[in-house]
């Protein structure tokens, strides 16, 4: 079975920012094995009943029987699995999701990456790499502090554009600023694979961009969500005007085909 | 007495079952999605999500919100509607080694007939569970589980029209709860399972309003265990025919308390959604159970009739 229900255990859980932004290695062959690019775990953060669901997060690399996820402490379910030490095993079921799609005749890919939005972005930048698909990243922080998930990027050895919400690094304003300025318009005309992962309004502003210049391009979604597989309905969004599965179609959807003003005014 | 392997098997409606636990509608989808994690021919059964006659979009999001022990959900019934059913998702139905219970569910009286007689007359379907239950979507469920009456009329009219044997899905969202069990059994239902979800509510106190969008949805999960459990003691000391029983199983002695409580099978739903290796779990759980106590199969579990 492609996918797997097991005990895996846990050999790094450290604290990129201190109570905040955790980077966790689990030890799983089968997972290093079949994750693609985009595609995400579910993950029991207790095994009492209590929080009930498991939590899903983007697979952030997977190598050498090992894959990594990069995550948030927002709530009861990431704050108990931030206290978890190696060695100790967690219950994980994945490779879950439809990932990014790769193009090999496009010979760039640019990334815009918010936030945590650069869990997945990662994983995909270096398996583009691999395919001699050369990678470009444009990171929106909210801060400098947050900014540490940028790290593994610098060491691709990639060229990289940095935004910061209140000026700290990189240039003022949000990374989409940066669109419609200097950098925006080289990029535009060069018909590059854009993929995109980040808060919602960014994307949306990624995706009214790309619209606007003619462009196609990948967008990860997130959504509160329960099963992981397919099969409760919970977790969907307006695609091309039907509900979709961020947990099956997804969460990787084509960006122009997303109806990103679902639910803007509430 | 030595038993070496016991007989996990159940009878219902003249259908056998391997074992008695059965995923339940909704959790399950249309068997395809847990397909691709293990064997689902293991079960004694699953129920296909709700089917109507035509496709339903669904409740607008957020549809789900975690709860304590447990979830609630509005998702509103979405499905691919009968057309899309018959020619997509029953192909893959029809080649299965497991009871296939197709979960209908109607606006009129004439919607849940017509559907009973379509589906019924496909091949590789077991049983018609009908759905007089659903606390997410108007008239399509609880408005006909709530009045003895229309039960009746309505369970009357599917029997009529459906060539295999019926299970009735009772709401717990009642005071009735025995009266309406007895009013599908007099118009010859031939099971009842309950019980569904639990009509409740969630709010976000930042934004001040309901977390979901259709502001109450159905609780789910093991915090309505003891809820589900009392109404299957109820049902089963009322009626005569079989009761399938279900509300928070998340595992093997969950599913035992169930049976003894007098649910002659199971069901398990949101389970599916912690670990969805849970019902082999259950399955074998139960086997062990019954090997350690020297019993020879389910029936004997189950506790009398008080009279």
């Amino acid at each position: 079975m492609k996918i797997n229900q097991q005990n895996i255990r846990i050999i790094r859980n450290i604290a990129l920012v201190p109570d905040k932004i955790f980077l966790m290695e689990l030890e799983s062959a089968h997972l290093s094995r079949e994750a693609k690019p985009g595609q995400f775990i579910e993950v029991r953060c207790v095994q009492t009943l209590d929080p009930l669901l498991p939590r899903p997060f983007s697979i952030h690399d997977a190598e050498d029987n090992k894959i990594k996820i990069l995550y948030q402490v927002v709530g009861e379910g990431t704050k108990l699995l931030s206290l978890k030490r190696p060695g100790d095993e967690i219950s994980v079921l994945g490779p879950l999701g439809t990932g990014f799609s790769v193009d090999k005749k496009k010979k760039k890919a640019i990334l815009f990456a918010g936030g945590m939005g650069a869990a997945p972005l990662y994983f995909l930048a270096r398996k583009l790499i691999e395919k001699n698909i050369d990678v470009e990243l444009y990171f929106g922080t909210r801060n400098k502090e947050n900014l540490i998930t940028i790290n593994p990027f610098k060491k691709l050895g990639i060229k990289i554009h940095i935004a910061s919400e209140d000026g700290s690094c990189g240039e003022k304003g949000m990374i989409t600023c940066l669109l419609n300025n200097k950098v925006g318009a080289p990029i535009a005309s060069s018909g590059q694979s854009i993929f995109t992962c980040g808060p919602r309004p960014m994307m949306k502003e990624i995706a009214r961009w790309a619209l606007k210049n003619n462009l196609t391009g990948q967008a990860s979604l997130e959504k509160e969500m329960a099963c992981g597989v397919g099969v409760c309905l919970g977790c969907v969004v307006k695609i091309k005007g039907d509900y979709k599965r961020v947990c099956k179609d997804g969460p990787v959807f084509d960006i122009n085909e997303v109806d990103w003003e679902e639910n803007e005014n509430k | 007495m030595k038993i070496n392997k016991p007989n996990l098997s159940v009878t219902i409606a003249g259908v056998k079952f391997k074992n008695p636990v059965i995923a339940a509608s909704g959790c399950f989808g249309y068997g395809q999605e847990y397909a691709e994690i293990f064997d689902i021919n293991k079960l004694g059964g699953f129920v296909v999500k709700g089917i109507s006659l035509k496709p339903q979009q669904g409740n607008k999001t957020p549809r789900i919100v975690e709860t304590p022990s447990g979830m609630l959900n509005a998702i509103g019934l979405q499905n691919v509607g009968l057309e899309v059913f018959i020619k997509e998702k029953l192909p893959f139905l029809k080649k299965l080694d497991t009871n296939v219970i197709v979960n209908i569910y109607g606006k009129k009286i004439e919607e849940y007939a017509e559907l009973a007689e379509k589906i019924s007359g496909e091949k590789g379907i077991s049983f018609l569970e009908v759905n007089i239950s659903c606390p997410n979507v108007e008239k399509g469920g609880m408005a006909f589980g709530h009045d003895p009456e229309v039960v009746y009329k309505l369970v009357k009219e599917v029997k009529k029209r459906s060539k295999i044997p019926v299970i009735v899905k009772l709401s717990p969202n009642t005071d009735k709860i025995t009266e309406i069990a007895k009013s599908a059994e007099d118009a010859g239902a031939d099971a009842v399972s309950l019980i569904n979800t639990i009509l409740g509510m969630a709010i976000d106190i930042e934004k001040r309003k309901p977390v979901l969008a259709n502001i109450t949805g159905g609780l789910s999960g093991p915090a309505i265990k003891p809820v589900a459990l009392r109404m299957v003691w109820q049902v089963a000391q009322t009626v005569k025919i079989p009761v399938i029983g279900m509300g928070g199983i998340t595992d093997c002695s969950g599913a035992l308390e169930f049976i003894i409580a007098g649910a002659a099978a199971v069901q398990v739903g949101t389970a599916n959604f912690i670990n969805p290796l849970v019902t082999l779990e259950v399955i074998e759980g139960i086997g062990s159970y019954l090997k350690k106590h020297k019993l020879r199969n389910i029936s004997s579990l189950t506790i009398q009739k008080t009279a």
